[in-house]
């Protein structure tokens, strides 16, 4: 299944960039990206809604999976502080290239509204990958490394586009802590971006 | 986000209303895999219908990937740190 997702996204691009995919298909892909995830999400609120203790286990005996936010934030940072030191990027584009936690059409937009279109698409190259590592990565770290490390990687797509992938392979539990991490980092998007870039 | 919120909720609602349906859970089951992989090749086209992205790649590749790689490492290792953290306190 991970190869088959895999392959689904990379079929969309290449399909995409060769121009053999019809106008119509072309024009409402955002469209039909949002209606498919409305459908997904309604899935996996359906498998958290028969698992009825599952919120209660996350707020009790589960609590310390509520630092996967904290984790995650700290971690991507400290990623980003790490990767100015092997490209061009100084620290704080570096910086705020991570900081976009995956969502790569906000913080793109808003480093190119900032007046760094360069960056912009770095931002934008970067969050896109750092989706894809994690559509191959989630499966992988879920079995060896436990669900709730499993939602690590997915950074503010956690509430979205990788949160049925998280369900699926790291279970309800998992999902749970998956939607309140793309949340949290969600918000710091736009907060996080223009700061680190001392805007 | 408050539509996201709001699908997951119907979905919720769904399972208390209709929890033990068996007809459902096989529709879920069966058809939730292909939706994954509709989202996800549908999130492809919409990446890869942008003309320039192979010039993008080809100027800015090496430093959105070090940026990526770097960022999803130090996520996972901060997070399974800080989870073994509070494992050996509890």
């Amino acid at each position: 299944m991970t190869a088959l997702m895999v392959a689904a996204v990379v079929a969309g691009v290449l399909l995409a960039q060769a121009g053999w995919l019809p106008e119509a298909v072309l024009a409402h892909a955002g469209s039909a990206t949002r209606w498919t995830l409305y459908l997904l999400l309604l899935w996996v609120g359906y498998d958290i809604g028969r698992d009825r203790t599952a919120v209660l286990r996350v707020f009790t005996a589960e609590r310390r999976a509520l630092l996967v936010p904290a984790g995650t934030v700290a971690g991507t940072l400290a990623g980003g502080l790490a990767a100015s030191w092997v490209t061009d990027l100084g620290t704080r584009q570096a910086l705020a290239v991570s900081a976009g936690f995956g969502w790569y059409s906000l913080s793109a937009v808003i480093l190119t509204d900032a007046g760094y279109p360069d960056l912009g698409s770095v931002a934008f190259l970067s969050n896109v990958l750092r989706e894809l590592l994690s559509i191959g990565l989630i499966p992988v770290l879920a079995r060896r490394a436990g669900p709730y490390v499993a939602v690590a990687p997915g950074g503010a797509t956690t509430m979205d586009t990788t949160l049925p992938i998280i369900e699926r392979w790291a279970g309800d539990k998992a999902a749970l802590v998956g939607f309140l991490n793309g949340f949290v980092l969600s918000a710091l998007v736009p907060v996080l971006v223009p700061l680190l870039l001392g805007g | 986000m408050l539509a996201y919120v709001a699908c997951l909720l119907a979905g919720v609602g769904l399972a208390l209303l209709w929890g033990e349906s068996r007809r459902l859970r096989n529709v879920q089951e069966r058809f939730f895999p292909l939706t994954v992989l509709v989202l996800l090749f549908f999130m492809g086209v919409g990446i890869g219908r942008d003309p320039e992205l192979g010039s993008k790649i080809a100027r800015f590749g090496w430093n959105a990937a070090a940026v990526s790689v770097f960022s999803v490492a130090g996520s996972v290792l901060a997070v399974a740190a800080l989870l073994g953290v509070f494992r050996r306190g509890r």
